[in-house]
């Protein structure tokens, strides 16, 4: 992350301890830690099964995606957001700033749209070990969503790769929906 | 607090080449609320309330153990474990954490019976009008940091929610049922 952003985010950060907030350009944030993803979708995958629970997970983050969208938007700006050029820096500098991982963008054509991520470190694989399928669902979910938000096209997201499943990294394709 | 400060007090570390964030050693994440809000809706309409509900505040009680393991390297585990320091304690970790101020009504670890009044919470902010408590995540969480406390494996329940109208949450903490 080169210093001018990272000086920008820092600044920008307030704390209001009167209520007990935090804030990024008025968007409330709070610090929670990553075992709440893996508990998550291991309690919900006891409750509705492994399937159940990675839609249940994917679906309802692909929703919640318009608050992230909207904190790289506050990092950036739509325009350098959308432009396939300077999306993989935005990608990468949001999810640093928020603790989420390192994102390496291997494709993104936002006209078809194609979008490959890869991650190392991801949220939930990083607090579950040997799966036999994906778990990062709300991950999967939230960055669907943000393809969705810059393309304006219904999209659909699979994680081809785990890290809980003993791959590298984890990989993500998302494309417009009629591919699927 | 400024900033500067508070990521002194807390020894946060960023790891530019991870994309991971460190606070006395133990990873954290920068969550928008709303999207916390947005996922319990989610979850409500694919799987119903009370499914999603059980599977938030489950799902929460570790989070609530890891907040404890901070807390401890913050205030120490004496400090931590005190009747007399906890409110303050918990006041100052939530706060920092951006969960909201927290009013300790009741602390008897010994019996244990908590309980917790709190504004401003994530998911109550973001839902009106609610018929039932929705602040599953965040009973969940409170409840897990009790249970670091008293070592006992304890039930949580929100009896007052501000999504419900109500001037603020109320949790109670206890052996149950």
């Amino acid at each position: 992350m080169d210093l001018k952003i990272y000086l920008k985010i820092f600044t920008s950060l307030r704390m209001k301890p009167r209520d007990g907030h935090i804030l990024f350009k008025g968007e409330r944030l709070i610090v929670t830690p990553p075992d709440t993803y893996s508990k998550l979708y291991e309690r919900l995958t006891d409750i509705i099964g492994k399937g159940g629970a990675a839609s249940a997970l994917y679906m309802g983050a692909k929703e919640s995606s318009v608050s992230v969208y909207r904190l790289m938007i506050n990092l950036y700006s739509e325009e350098f957001i959308k432009s396939e050029e300077t999306f993989a820096k935005s990608l990468d500098v949001m999810m640093s700033f928020a603790g989420y991982g390192k994102p390496e963008v291997v494709k993104v054509d936002f006209s078809k749209p194609e979008v490959i991520i890869r991650v190392r470190g991801f949220i939930t694989s990083s607090g579950v070990d040997h799966s036999d399928v994906p778990v990062c669902q709300i991950e999967r979910g939230v960055l669907t969503g943000v393809i969705e938000n810059i393309t304006g096209k219904t999209c659909n997201g699979q994680e081809v790769k785990c890290q809980a499943m003993g791959d590298d990294y984890c990989e993500f394709v998302i494309t417009g929906s009629e591919d699927v | 607090m400024s900033f500067r400060k508070y990521f002194n007090f807390l020894s946060v570390r960023i790891s530019a080449k991870n994309g991971h964030i460190l606070i006395k050693g133990d990873r954290v994440a920068m969550v928008p609320t709303e999207m916390f809000t947005e996922l319990y809706l989610g979850l409500s309409k694919v799987m119903g309330k009370a499914g999603a509900a059980t599977a938030f505040y489950f799902g929460a009680k570790n989070s609530g153990h890891v907040l404890y393991d901070i807390g401890m390297k913050l205030y120490g585990e004496d400090n931590m474990k005190s009747e007399e320091r906890f409110p303050k304690i918990l006041d100052e970790l939530l706060s920092i954490a951006g969960y909201g101020r927290c009013e300790v009504e009741k602390v008897d670890f010994t019996n244990v019976e908590v309980v917790l009044h709190l504004k401003g919470l994530l998911t109550s902010s973001g839902i009106e009008g609610s018929d039932v408590p929705v602040c599953h995540a965040e009973r969940g969480a409170m409840t897990g940091i009790v249970e670091s406390i008293t070592g006992k494996q304890l039930v949580g329940k929100e009896v007052k929610c501000q999504a419900m109208g109500d001037d603020h949450c109320e949790f109670v903490i206890s052996e149950g049922p």
